[in-house]
């Protein structure tokens, strides 16, 4: 145990740097980009005279390494700054928009999983059959798939010509007081989007996985001992096939926030993602800046978790 | 006294922002002295009225005005501005006090104040003075066209609730710009129920408000971006948005859905030509600019990409501005329609002769440019325009590359170093009097491309000192001569909206001062409200 934290205790320390290499080049890009905030607030009307007292307002009369300073001198007092175009804390900023990510991703992932997994052992069971085949088509077909295609298909199909569901947004902006199911009703389209753009990964992995395992020695004997091939399947190969899969789910994250992105602009879901997308194009540095840091520090986490897992399911093996 | 009452106010009304004006997107502020674009505009006027309303035919709308009347006085130099009785949305009355306290609001905001130039205001402005609890004076430095003035810029000055608000000062301001707490006494038709950031605003009717009356329960104003409010619409979750011209009478309409033309935004598109840039300083003479101009054919743009839906403009006038329009103007600027002949004659005139490979060159210098747009997708209709402004360029010799950036890059851009950039694209929006100041007087704030001409500058001082039309005739007469900028034709804008929604042709305004107070939602459970009586 004392060694598995020593060396929890070591990835987080690569961690941390990493994250701070991480947020320093966003810093760094976010500023290379000619424009800046003042432009984005005014407009046409950005006077070279309004542009500098705009600039002085939002503290960015200061050179770009002094602004940098300054926000890591923030960070270690807990404060994320102020978003230049919302007026408002970039956390409670964050705060408002994380809980719809949240559970977009959360639905998402849980389909794309549940999915994939499903998928894959059909795949990798079936092999060359018609309906490994099948499976096989339609994860290169999805896989294939632009995500910003998925989302408008599933759009113009449920909400544009069938009119079955919401077209975007996270209620019914006719009520007055919404309640879950309408939440619900919301969630949908763009999960199911996510779910689209992320299962092929999973089956095809689980499937490779499984057809590995199946090949193995420890198989050939489980089957010459008369085992019936289902608890082949779940007792005996699924725990070792899952591995990959859980590895995977690990690293998942970033492309789950990438997937958001895409997902959350076509839906006009206002989560994260669209939030990141909104604060790059309109120089909102400290909100895109933080939301850099809030990835990295959820793919290291999440990174960190799959291979505790792993451990967890391969006692022997050593992942952390 | 509340207004001409009508029905109960009844159901929702859901409004993409940006309608009649441009791409949608999210409003940065509530207040209204803050909003630098029309999407704050849009959301902010619901709230509070200005002294003057626009309206959509440009002239004062005394409706929708917060003043009763204004006087002038002192050879155009004082204007004596009386109140309507009217009250905030918590019962006190509102009082010149209030007029006062907004001027002294935009004073304190200083160089963030965003529309500073326009209509004099606040540089033009000595005074502003509460002569009674009823009337404000504001006295100018000097003689003003009271038309400009009014228009332009009382239309600017707003009353606000001095004993609501405090002493807000700059910093005040600017950190509670969207803070509804801020904006809870208003004396505009609609009050602020909720406000998400980036996503939406509700509103309900105030019922002290003195004009008309709101018909609609609820009114939300979403901050839909990109093509989502047309399929919000489709889908039933909104009730109005614009349609791309690419789709425009070629999609299905499906049942409850009607389509409309609502009227282009109330300004024009400009080639902007930097004349301060020594690489492309062949663009400081007006021949060549004159060539230009002729060279590009603007009915094959409104056929192409207007879908017919553009007039043909040549000077700094909206188009549809009929009544600020100079006879010649009227008259379409013979001298600078499309005439590829006379313009290739001009080009080779000036000295610009044809090579082998098809461009121009004088003294081995090629007669080439780039063309900077914040032009947002690759269908949009700003990109298209300037892809057949490039094939009618290269057709009478004239090389024109196009380069693509976001829309605060191009304006950084081309409000930067002089040598970065040679020609932009830029939609300018006008002032119900249309006005060169700012834009083509010598070192105007919007003056990208530093064009500078001293009879300019004499014709921009005098339309707006000047009462009458002549002043703003001559001006756009010789902006035409002088064509420091090439003029290109701006697009209506088609919509589809929900059948249910009625009242759409008194709610929406070029300049984008809304007036969803008008909108009425007939949806089997409400009924038509009473036409306000005196319009």
């Amino acid at each position: 145990m004392a060694n598995v934290l020593r060396r929890v205790g070591s990835r987080t320390a690569e961690s941390l740097m990493t994250l701070a290499v991480l947020v320093t080049l966003a810093f760094a890009l976010a500023h290379a980009v000619p424009g800046g905030p003042a432009y984005s607030i005014l407009g046409l009307k950005a006077r070279p005279v309004s542009v500098a007292a705009v600039d002085m307002q939002l503290g960015l009369d200061v050179p770009a390494w002094r602004q940098y300073i300054i926000w890591w001198g923030h960070l270690l007092h807990g404060q994320l700054g102020t978003s230049y175009l919302l007026n408002r804390p970039v956390a409670e900023v964050i705060g408002e928009y994380a809980g719809n990510t949240l559970a977009l991703d959360a639905a998402g992932l849980a389909l794309a999983v549940l999915l994939g997994l499903a998928a894959g052992v059909v795949h990798g069971v079936c092999g060359r059959r018609w309906p490994g085949r099948l499976v096989s088509g339609a994860e290169i077909l999805f896989y294939a798939m632009p995500g910003f295609f998925i989302g408008a298909l599933l759009l113009m199909v449920f909400s544009v010509w069938l009119r079955w569901l919401p077209a975007g947004g996270v209620v019914d902006l006719r009520l007055e007081h919404p309640g879950p199911a309408d939440r619900l009703r919301h969630l949908v389209l763009p999960a199911c989007s996510l779910m689209l753009l992320g299962f092929a990964g999973f089956s095809r992995v689980m499937a490779q996985s499984l057809r590995t395992e199946l090949a193995r020695d420890y198989v050939r004997s489980a089957r010459a001992r008369g085992l019936p091939e289902a608890r082949i399947l779940w007792r005996h190969v699924m725990p070792n096939a899952l591995r990959p899969a859980v590895t995977l789910l690990g690293m998942a994250i970033p492309f789950l926030f990438a997937g958001s992105v895409v997902v959350e602009s076509v839906f006009s879901y206002p989560g994260l993602g669209w939030l990141l997308w909104r604060s790059a194009l309109a120089h909102d540095y400290p909100v895109l800046v933080a939301l850099v840091l809030l990835v990295g520090v959820a793919t290291v986490a999440g990174n960190l978790l799959a291979d505790l897992v792993n451990s967890w399911i391969d006692p022997v093996a050593s992942y952390v | 006294m509340p207004g001409a009452g009508a029905a109960a106010p009844c159901g929702t009304a859901i409004i993409p922002i940006g309608i009649g004006q441009g791409a949608p997107a999210a409003p940065g502020s509530l207040n209204p002295l803050l909003g630098a674009n029309f999407y704050n505009m849009q959301t902010g006027v619901l709230l509070y009225r200005p002294l003057i309303w626009p309206g959509a035919d440009a002239t004062a709308d005394a409706n929708r005005s917060l003043a009763a009347n204004v006087q002038v006085l002192d050879n155009n130099t004082r204007y004596r501005v009386t109140l309507k009785p009217w009250r905030w949305s918590d019962g006190a009355k509102i009082t010149a006090d209030d007029v006062v306290f907004g001027w002294e609001r935009i004073e304190k905001l200083g160089d963030i104040y965003p529309y500073a130039g326009q209509g004099g205001i606040p540089d033009r402005v000595r005074s502003v003075r509460a002569i009674s609890p009823s009337q404000v004076d504001f006295v100018l430095k000097q003689p003003a066209n009271p038309d400009w003035f009014e228009l332009n810029g009382l239309s600017l000055i707003y009353a606000l609730p001095r004993h609501a608000w405090g002493d807000p000062g700059r910093d005040e301001m600017w950190r509670r710009q969207t803070d509804p707490s801020l904006v809870q006494v208003v004396d505009g038709p609609f009050r602020l129920t909720d406000f998400r950031l980036d996503r939406y605003a509700a509103y309900a009717p105030n019922p002290l408000y003195g004009g008309h009356q709101a018909s609609v329960a609820r009114l939300v104003v979403t901050f839909l971006e990109g093509d989502n409010p047309l399929h919000a619409v489709q889908a039933g979750d909104a009730d109005i948005a614009h349609v791309p011209y690419t789709l425009w009478q070629r999609m299905a309409v499906a049942p409850g859905l009607a389509t409309t033309i609502l009227p282009a935004s109330y300004g024009f598109s400009a080639i902007m030509l930097n004349q301060h840039n020594p690489a492309v300083a062949f663009l400081q003479d007006a021949r060549l600019r004159h060539a230009l101009a002729q060279a590009i054919d603007q009915q094959t743009i409104i056929r192409l990409v207007y879908r017919g839906l553009a007039s043909e403009n040549h000077v700094p006038i909206p188009a549809g501005a009929l009544a600020r329009r100079s006879p010649t103007s009227r008259a379409g600027n013979p001298d600078l329609a499309y005439d590829p002949a006379r313009a290739a004659a001009s080009l080779n005139q000036a000295g610009w002769r044809l090579a082998p490979d098809g461009v121009r060159a004088r003294d081995g210098k090629r007669l080439e440019f780039t063309m900077l747009t914040g032009a947002a997708s690759d269908d949009a209709p700003e990109l298209q325009v300037l892809q057949i402004v490039q094939g009618e360029l290269r057709a009478v010799g004239v090389e024109m590359h196009l380069r693509r950036m976001t829309f605060d890059q191009l304006t950084a851009t081309m409000g930067g170093a002089p040598d970065s950039w040679d020609a932009g694209v830029q939609a300018i929006t006008m002032p119900p009097v249309p006005e060169g100041g700012g834009y083509l007087d010598t070192g105007g704030s919007s003056n990208l491309g530093g064009y500078s001409d001293a009879r300019m500058d004499q014709l921009v001082h005098d339309s707006t000192a000047t009462p009458g039309p002549d002043g703003l005739f001559a001006y756009q007469d010789y902006a035409a001569a002088q064509e420091p900028w090439i003029i290109l034709p701006q697009g209506q804008f088609p919509v589809m909206l929900s059948a249910r929604l009625h009242g759409v042709a008194d709610f929406e305004n070029p300049l984008g001062y809304w007036s969803p107070e008008y909108l009425w939602v007939d949806d089997g459970q409400c009924a038509a409200p009473r036409r306000e009586p005196n319009r």
